[in-house]
Parts: structure tokens; sequence; C-alpha cells
């Protein structure tokens, strides 16, 4: 496994995961803001 | 004394058959609070939902207004631009074509995203959070949704800015007018590195690459069967296997990336007909 190879892995891993904390984020904040 | 059996008041007639309603078993989804507690489609909702349609449409049109589209000049046989990007909503796909065959890449894969979301709302069953946001009592089927929906981002983002010349990887900061060299590993088949290692003819390696890719899926159909019984037993035999069936065909996208990146490893089963 080359060093690029390495990074390209971890931003990948890394970048999905913020893309979907991003989405989860947003389902978390919508169940909370619409619940009494 | 009068006769308490009264005749139905609609007698069902055997030789028709009824509406949907009456042929699905199950409790229709309803809200399990009372009358006071809940409000009215229309208006309440429809005039919010009409409110956002308004604001939509006034985006839609001052967005085209303030930036234009990114059209090129004709196409003609002396500019071949390097590297040719499809627009960006279609890059993602152009990015899978680094991981997996054309008509995988191209056709299964988009086809079972279209395909698997049909089928949400037949194998998922669950009557919790129907109508309101929730993900606190929906934590799988959110947490999946959005991996999904990262997995297509995350190629449309590497698609957009790090493709470069010949659609090599492209930091920010390297210098993008410069062919980058060839990596000095070259891709494999994992038939050709398990025969290499394990000095065993190729053709019994390739029957053994089968057996890997039926373990994957293995294992993942098996492991919630196991450990996360009531989940097999809500959703029954066929729904399950639906649902693993798409869900471990997504899971295998990473997958395949991660050990293309890890072992240099082009394809992971080679059939005839085609190629993992």
């Amino acid at each position: 496994m080359s060093v690029e190879n390495l990074q390209i892995g971890l931003f990948l891993v890394v970048g999905t995961g913020l893309i979907m904390g991003v989405f989860v984020g947003l389902a978390i904040w919508l169940e909370r803001s619409f619940k009494k | 004394m009068a006769d308490q059996t009264h005749a139905p008041v609609s007698p069902r007639d055997p030789k028709k058959t009824y509406g949907l309603a009456e042929l699905v078993r199950g409790k229709a989804p309803s809200s399990a609070r009372p009358p006071e507690e809940t409000v009215f489609a229309w208006p309440d909702l429809v005039y919010i939902e009409f409110l956002a349609m308004l604001a939509a449409t006034i985006v839609l049109i001052v967005l085209p207004l303030l930036s234009g589209a990114p059209l090129e000049e004709s196409a003609s046989a002396d500019t071949t631009p390097n590297p040719m990007k499809a627009p960006w909503y279609f890059l993602g796909l152009q990015e899978l074509l680094v991981f997996f065959d054309p008509w995988l890449a191209g056709v299964v894969l988009p086809g079972l995203i279209i395909v698997g979301l049909m089928v949400v709302p037949y194998i998922d069953i669950n009557p919790k959070g129907i109508g309101q946001y929730n993900y606190t009592e929906r934590r799988f089927a959110v947490l999946t949704f959005c991996f999904g929906l990262a997995l297509w981002y995350i190629f449309i983002v590497v698609g957009v800015y790090l493709r470069g010349l010949d659609w090599g990887w492209y930091w920010p900061w390297d210098n993008w007018s410069l062919h980058k060299q060839a990596s000095a590993v070259a891709l494999m088949d994992l038939e050709v590195i398990m025969s290499q290692k394990f000095g065993m003819a190729q053709t019994t390696a390739n029957k053994l690459t089968y057996l890997i890719t039926g373990a994957f899926y293995g294992i993942g159909f098996t492991i919630p069967f196991l450990f996360f019984r009531k989940f097999y037993d809500a959703l029954g035999f066929v729904r399950y296997n639906l649902m693993m069936f798409f869900f471990m065909t997504m899971m295998l996208v990473p997958f395949k990336v991660m050990i293309r990146l890890v072992f240099n490893i082009k394809y992971l089963l080679i059939t005839p007909f085609f190629k993992i």
C-alpha cells in the first residue's frame, strides 16, 4: 500500500464520515426542533 | 325474543375482489394522538408547502440569472479535453468506473439504487416515526440512508475536485498540468495474487474468489440474523433477504474501493459474464 493510496483512503473515509455527519446531524436537528 | 344476529350490512361476495385495504392484513398507520393534538393537512400543512414551493421557485429563477450554465464550445475532434468530465451530478457514476466494470458502474449499480429506493416502502414495515422527523426510533434506517447518500456525494466530490489528467488523482496543491507518474505497484486481480502467493493454479484461485465474494454476502446476511434476531423476526424471510441484498451491495462499493487501495486488487471476482 503506497502513501498516496493511504491518503486517498483516509480522505474517502473522513469525507464520507463528514458528509454523513451533516445528514445525520440534520436528521437529529429536525427531530428535536419538531418535538414538543 | 328478537334475533340478535343481524345480517351483515354489506355481505361479502366470494366472486368479487375487494380493495387492497381489504386484502392486506395489518393496521393502518395512524397517529396515536387524540384529534385535539393534531392539525389538518389543509390549511395547516398545505399552506406551508405552498410557501415552500414559492420560495423554491424564486430560488430556481434567481440562481440561473446570477450564474450562467457552464456550457462549452460545440464538440469538435480538434479539441479533446483531458479529462473529459460528465456534468457534476453524473461524476459520481463516472468515478465508479474507476472501480467497477462499465456495465456494473453505469447500469447495474445505478439500477440497483433506483430499484432499492423503490422497494423501501415494501421492505420497511416499521410503523414508528410515520409522518414525523424521527431519528431516535429509526436509527438503522436513517443511518443506512445517510451513508448511501454520503457515498453518492463523496464520489461526486472526488470526481469534481480531485480528478485531473488521465483521470488521475490530483490533490489541490499538485501541479495539474503535469501528467502523474504511473503507480509503481501494478493493480492485479485477486485470483492472480492468490495463485502467485500460494502457488495454486489460477483456475483454483478463481473458484476461491467465488467463495470469498460469497463469504462477503454470506457474512453480511448471517451476522444480523444471529445477533439481531428481532430484526429478522420483524421483517420476515423475504423482506430480510431483499434488504440485506441491497444493503450488502451498497457496502460492496466501499469494500471494493478499499481493497483496491489497500491491496492493489483490480478485480475481486472474475466471471465469464462480469468482473467485480
